[in-house]
This record gives C-alpha cells, sequence and structure tokens, in this order.
C-alpha cells in the first residue's frame, strides 16, 4: 500500500479550538499549543462575514455546521465549474447518533403508531455529505466512509485512486464529528466494561469536535503553491521533529494533526520534509510525508 | 460485437448470495428467475402498529462451522449476513477461508447503512429503562466499520479497504472502489459488496416517511404503493485479470465501466429530470466503450416509490434515445426487497447471472406499467443471450451509480493494453 501521493490545493478546519486554517497557522506558528482566549466562540465570529453560510448553516446540526464551515474555509475562491467535476469523501466515525436516538425514542413512545421522520433522515450518516453537496454544488462521486483502523489513511487511499480514475478532477476529502452525550457514555462504558481501551480518550473533559477538509487533485499536475502528500508504510518519522499541538480529542481529529502538518509545511518552519502519522488501536503505524510542492 | 473498454477490466471470479430468496446464490438466483412470491410479515417484534407489513426477511441463517456458538450469537445480523456472503464468495473464488501471511493481500470494500443496529435497539430500550442495567456487550458491534473489521480480522484480508455508508448506492460504490484500487495496484484481488440486516429503525424509519407498502412493491406500476424492506447480503470477488490468469480462474463475468455522481438537488428527493443518474449511466458506458444500443439488459434501482421510478424512467430515456431504443428492463425489489447498503450489490449478482444464465430477470409486482415510466419493464423471465448489463442505482441525498457488466474478456483501447 506504499506510494499514495496527493497534492493539496487547499485545506479548512473548524473545531472547537481552531476557527480556520488562519487559526491553526498561528497556533503552528507559536509551537505553543493552543493561542490564548481562541474558543469556539470566537470561531464563530471569525466567519461570520459571510451571510450566505450563516443563512445555510441554519437549522442545520453541529456536525453539519463543522463540516459547512471547514468546507468553507477550505473552498474559498473555487469556481463551480471545478466543484461540477468533484468528488466529496467524508468520514465520520460518530454521525449524527443523537438522532437515532431521537429517532428510536419517538418510535418506543408512540409504540410504532408515529415515528418522527425529522430524526430518521438526519439519522442517516450520508446526510452530512449530501448537505454539503447541495450547498456547495458537488456533483461528482459523494462518498460517506468510515475506517476503524486507520480513518485518515484510508481516505487518502481512496481520494487517490478517485483520482487516478479520471472521473473527477479534484476530490475534497472532509472529516467530522460532533460531541456527543450518548457516545462519550458508550465510550466510557465500553472503555471500562469492554476493555475497550481506544474509546477511553473521547471520555476526558477535553473532549473536543469539529472538522477538515481537504482539497485535493492529482500530483502531476500539481502547482507551485500546493503540498504534496505522500504515505509511507515504513518507519520513516525519525527523519523530522513532529508538529506538536495539543488538540482536544475526537475521533476524527487526526484530521486536525494531518492539517497542523500541512499548516507547518506552508510556513516552511523546517527544511526537513514533516510528517503526520496515523496508528491504529494495534498499535501499527502509516506515515503521512507532507513537503512543499515541486512545481512540474 | 467487439468491445473496446476505455479502462482494464476487472474479472469477476466470485460471488456469495444472500437474500429473502435463498441462502445462497443458486438459490437466490432460481427464486428471483422464478419470480417466487416471499414476502412475509417480520418475525421480530415490532410495535404493534407495524406488525402487517409484509419485508422480505433471510430465514434460517446457518452459523459457520469456524465461528463459536457464543460468538455468532453475538455477532449483529447485518454481520451475520455478511460472514455467510463472504465464506461463499471465497469458495467459489476457489479460495481458502483464511488467508496465509504469504497469499497475494485481499482487499475489502464493504457497504451498509445500518451495521449493528438491531443490537443497538436492544441496548437502547434497555438503556432508556436503567442506563447501568443496560447490557453493554450488545453494543459491540455498534460502529459501522465493525463489519470489516470482523471480515478482514476471520479472513486475514491483508489488503486496503473501506466501509461505505452511502446508503442505497453504498454497495456499488464499494465495488467500484475495488476496482479503482485493483487497477491502481493496491491488491489485486478484493472483496466487495454490501450487507444489510432487518431491524426496527429500518421499517419504522421508511413507514415514518410513508414509503412503505404493506403488501409489497411495485415498481413502474401505475399503482405503486411503496417500497418492501428487506436484507441480505452480497459479495463479488474481483481480481486483475493477470491475477485470474495466474491462479487458473476462468471469470465469470467482467466488470468494465463505473461511474458516481451527485444530483445536489435535495436531501429526500431524486432531481426529477433524473439528469445526473443519466450522467453516471453515460459515464459508466464510456468507460466501458459501449453505446447505448450495446447494453441488452438494465437492472433498474426501481423502488416502487412514486418519486423514484419516474426519476429513474426519465434518466433511462436521456440516454437511451428512441433511435436505439431502450433495452430490457426490469427492477427485482419485490423479489429481494430493497435492501439498501447491500442493494447495488446484490443487483450487481443478478446482473452477473442474468450474463451468464442468459435469463431476463422478471419486474415482479408490476401489473400495469405506468405510463410516465415508459420502459420495455420484464413482465416473466425471458431467455434471451445476453453479452453487456448495466446496473444502476439511486439513493438518498442524490447519490446515484452506474456499474457496467461484460459476459466475455473486451479488448481494452490501445492506450490503457
Amino acid at each position: 500500500m506504499n506510494g499514495t501521493k496527493l497534492a493539496v490545493c487547499n485545506w479548512g478546519i473548524y473545531t472547537d479550538q481552531f476557527a480556520d486554517a488562519a487559526s491553526l497557522i498561528a497556533a503552528v506558528k507559536a509551537q505553543a499549543g493552543i493561542p490564548p482566549g481562541l474558543n469556539c466562540a470566537d470561531a464563530d465570529r471569525a466567519q461570520m462575514t459571510d451571510p450566505d453560510l450563516e443563512t445555510a448553516l441554519q437549522g442545520l446540526d453541529n456536525i453539519n455546521q463543522y463540516a459547512f464551515r471547514a468546507l468553507h474555509d477550505a473552498l474559498a475562491g473555487r469556481d463551480s465549474a471545478m466543484l461540477h467535476r468533484a468528488g466529496l469523501l467524508l468520514l465520520s466515525a460518530w454521525g449524527p447518533m443523537d438522532h437515532t436516538a431521537s429517532f428510536l425514542d419517538s418510535m418506543l413512545e408512540a409504540q410504532g403508531r408515529y415515528a418522527s421522520p425529522r430524526h430518521f433522515t438526519r439519522s442517516v450518516y450520508s446526510t452530512v455529505a449530501s448537505h454539503a453537496a447541495i450547498y456547495f454544488g458537488i456533483h461528482g462521486p459523494c462518498e460517506t466512509v468510515t475506517h476503524g483502523q486507520w480513518p485518515i489513511c484510508s481516505v487518502l487511499d481512496r481520494a487517490a485512486d478517485m483520482l487516478a480514475s479520471r472521473r473527477v478532477d479534484h476530490v475534497i476529502a472532509c472529516w467530522a464529528d460532533q460531541s456527543s452525550k450518548i457516545a462519550e457514555d458508550l465510550c466510557r462504558r465500553g472503555a471500562t466494561a469492554l476493555n475497550r481501551h481506544e474509546f477511553a480518550r473521547f471520555t476526558s473533559d477535553e473532549a473536543g469536535y469539529g472538522s477538515v477538509a481537504l482539497v485535493l487533485k492529482r500530483p502531476e499536475e500539481s502547482s507551485p503553491s500546493d503540498v504534496l502528500l505522500e504515505i509511507l508504510d515504513t518507519n520513516a518519522a525519525s527523519a523530522s521533529a513532529p508538529v506538536t499541538l495539543n488538540i482536544h480529542n475526537f475521533p476524527t481529529d487526526g484530521a486536525v494533526h494531518l492539517a497542523a502538518a500541512l499548516a507547518a509545511a506552508r510556513i516552511g518552519t523546517g527544511k526537513l520534509p514533516i510528517y503526520f502519522t496515523e496508528t491504529d488501536p494495534r498499535g501499527r503505524s502509516r506515515f503521512v510525508r507532507v513537503r512543499e510542492s515541486i512545481a512540474p | 460485437m467487439k468491445l473496446v473498454a476505455h479502462v482494464k477490466p476487472i474479472a469477476v471470479t466470485g460471488i456469495g448470495m444472500i437474500t429473502a430468496q435463498g441462502n445462497n446464490a443458486a438459490d437466490s438466483w432460481r427464486g428471483i428467475r422464478a419470480g417466487a412470491e416471499v414476502l412475509k410479515p417480520w418475525y421480530e417484534p415490532l410495535p404493534a402498529a407495524l406488525r402487517d407489513i409484509k419485508v422480505a426477511a433471510c430465514t434460517n441463517l446457518a452459523r459457520p462451522v469456524d465461528l463459536p456458538p457464543r460468538l455468532w450469537t453475538r455477532l449483529s445480523r447485518t454481520q451475520q449476513l455478511a460472514c455467510i456472503s463472504t465464506d461463499e464468495v471465497l469458495e467459489s473464488a476457489g479460495l481458502p477461508r483464511r488467508q496465509m501471511a504469504s497469499d497475494p493481500p485481499i482487499g475489502c470494500f464493504v457497504a451498509t447503512t445500518v451495521c449493528g443496529m438491531d443490537l443497538s435497539e436492544r441496548y437502547y430500550q434497555q438503556y432508556r429503562v436503567n442506563a447501568d442495567a443496560a447490557d453493554i456487550n450488545l453494543m459491540r458491534r455498534m460502529q459501522p466499520y465493525e463489519v470489516l473489521s470482523l471480515l478482514s480480522r476471520r479472513h486475514r484480508f491483508a489488503g486496503p479497504g473501506y466501509m461505505n455508508l452511502t446508503t442505497c448506492v453504498g454497495s456499488a460504490m464499494a465495488i467500484g472502489a475495488a476496482c479503482d484500487a485493483i487497477r491502481a495496484g493496491r491488491c489485486e484481488l478484493a472483496v466487495a459488496g454490501g450487507t444489510e440486516a432487518l431491524c426496527q429503525l429500518l421499517i419504522s424509519g421508511f413507514n415514518s416517511l410513508r414509503l412503505v407498502s404493506p403488501d409489497g412493491c411495485r415498481p413502474f406500476d401505475r399503482n405503486r404503493p411503496g417500497i418492501t424492506v428487506g436484507e441480505g447480503s452480497a459479495m463479488l470477488m474481483l481480481e486483475s485479470i493477470h491475477s485470474a490468469r495466474r491462479r487458473g480462474k476462468s471469470p465469470i463475468a467482467y466488470i468494465t465501466g463505473f461511474s458516481a455522481t451527485c444530483d445536489a438537488f435535495h436531501i429526500t428527493k431524486p432531481e426529477p429530470d433524473g439528469s445526473a443518474a443519466a450522467q453516471a449511466m453515460r459515464e459508466a458506458l464510456h468507460e466501458a466503450g459501449l453505446a447505448s444500443s450495446d447494453v441488452d439488459y438494465i437492472n433498474a434501482h426501481g423502488t416502487g416509490t412514486h418519486d423514484n421510478d419516474v426519476t429513474e424512467a426519465a434518466a433511462i430515456a436521456k440516454v437511451f434515445d428512441s433511435k436505439s431504443g431502450v433495452p430490457p428492463v426490469s427492477s427485482t425489489k419485490r423479489l429481494t426487497g430493497h435492501t439498501f447498503g447491500a442493494a447495488g450489490a446484490i443487483e450487481a449478482a443478478i446482473c452477473i447471472l442474468a450474463l451468464r444464465h442468459g435469463v431476463l430477470p422478471p419486474n415482479a409486482g408490476s401489473v400495469d406499467p405506468d405510463p410516465q415510466c415508459p420502459l420495455p419493464l420484464v413482465l416473466s423471465a425471458t431467455a434471451k443471450p445476453l453479452a453487456t448489463a448495466l446496473s444502476c442505482n439511486l439513493a438518498f441525498g442524490g447519490n446515484n451509480t452506474a456499474l457496467v457488466f461484460c459476459r466475455d474478456l473486451p479488448t481494452v483501447t490501445e492506450a490503457i493494453a
């Protein structure tokens, strides 16, 4: 599985800690963790400048809102023709789990005579990608996926294959998760009663939420402003110091670490390539080498 | 007819399938070809108000001998169905049930919509009463990726893969993704398909949208009352031509084209003119190097809802012009039920079996075809030599897929030869 290569044209982020790519870049520049005072409220203010986006966000669930904001950040300045020939890959670990619970509540309380269609439609995992496709005008394949071992690298692998097929010219990869009391409670019980240690980290007081989006294209079509990604299955991480940020735990928080590596590459803080590492629950790792583009 | 594909054809060297018609591919095909009526009320405890709805349920699931009873009963029904179809696809492809480290890595691309919802529902009912007393073991299979994890562990699939959750097109996308991974050289073989089990959420959810037919769906019929909820699983063994030849395995058929598009129109309704669905069909035919007049059979999504069937008929009409004509069309949803995440794979398997047997499967349930859907429906199973088939799927959120199958190996354009 070695050798997946992708060019990143742009990327966007929205989490409880980072309002947009600029704020993450600032944090990476500071190399001192989270900028003091930057919280979700600041994030809301930072993106209030686009009234169309704010209108679109009204009535949407949190997970949709996070994905929309990250995508909006990543797609700034992109034209509709590009999006018409783009695919979307969205990965969420928990998805809209609260709506599943609310739907079951409505069904059980009425003993089947009624169930909430609103909660049913919103309980579907692919709803987030569908809403995004409608708002941003993405007409290529919109795949909602998940992966227990490699939530980041499996999406990058699939994006590379979609681009290699030449059915699309760009792939927008998006990771999104919202905080969920039910999910956190399940994780707590799973970690203690089932020894599923991989769930324990989501139960801390600093559980986070958010979304990251990357705009990807074929590496042979990259421009000087792009950043190149290459997935390696061999241990190359010792080649450079990692970007270290204190990022709140949520299931797809690996995408935030990848974005931090992209930020570091964009800043050009080091002469050496920067690596993002993804480690599965069994301790096996895959490495993503991030480096500034060498224009063809 | 000489077919010239624009991408490398992918060999299909095995099929595994379990549906309401039968617990393996041969029995399922026999029932589908015969148009056997298998719908009946679900045997599981549904709320009283829903107990008369007829569904397409699988029966008498046989536990694979290598899975201990204690583990088998703890699996979600979605996982059980996937185990049965995966065992069959490996046997059909002449591969061991458990891969060795020295074997070429096999990819695994699977789709589902509800995953372990049957167990999650039981857990949640207990949780509502007393959270601390709820049996947490029921939630072992909660995460959607548990199907992929189980198959990868059980069969030692070491190749690439993912779990697709794009509802009714999910397993068609999984098949397309597996083909792409093989073409990209990530693996030489891949299991691809989907699995879905009946649960209260599915039946009650679609009933809440007023889309369920209590007595069974009637795709493309003037008086179509809605969908039939079903369950099942199908897996295909996909392989590079080179790998199949090296193993001395004769392919059952070839996948020569795939495409997926999105309407970007409405969260639940399809785009009425079907233009994005038509685009998916055109792109898949282009990959396969086929003109619309080369297609011998279309397996339509045909859910039996008003909007889906009108949109799909409009899309087909855009691709298959009046000059060349529309090939025979059938939806097999009344025979298998709408199996959501498994639908694309089950219908892919039906297309391949139709090519192999030279039989058009019937569009069961339609007695008065809707003039708004002017399609040449296959009203009863018909023997006919078939060389090519197109399988279409449409999904929630405006997602569309098209897969092209050929009975014989096409030649490929010089650029990719």
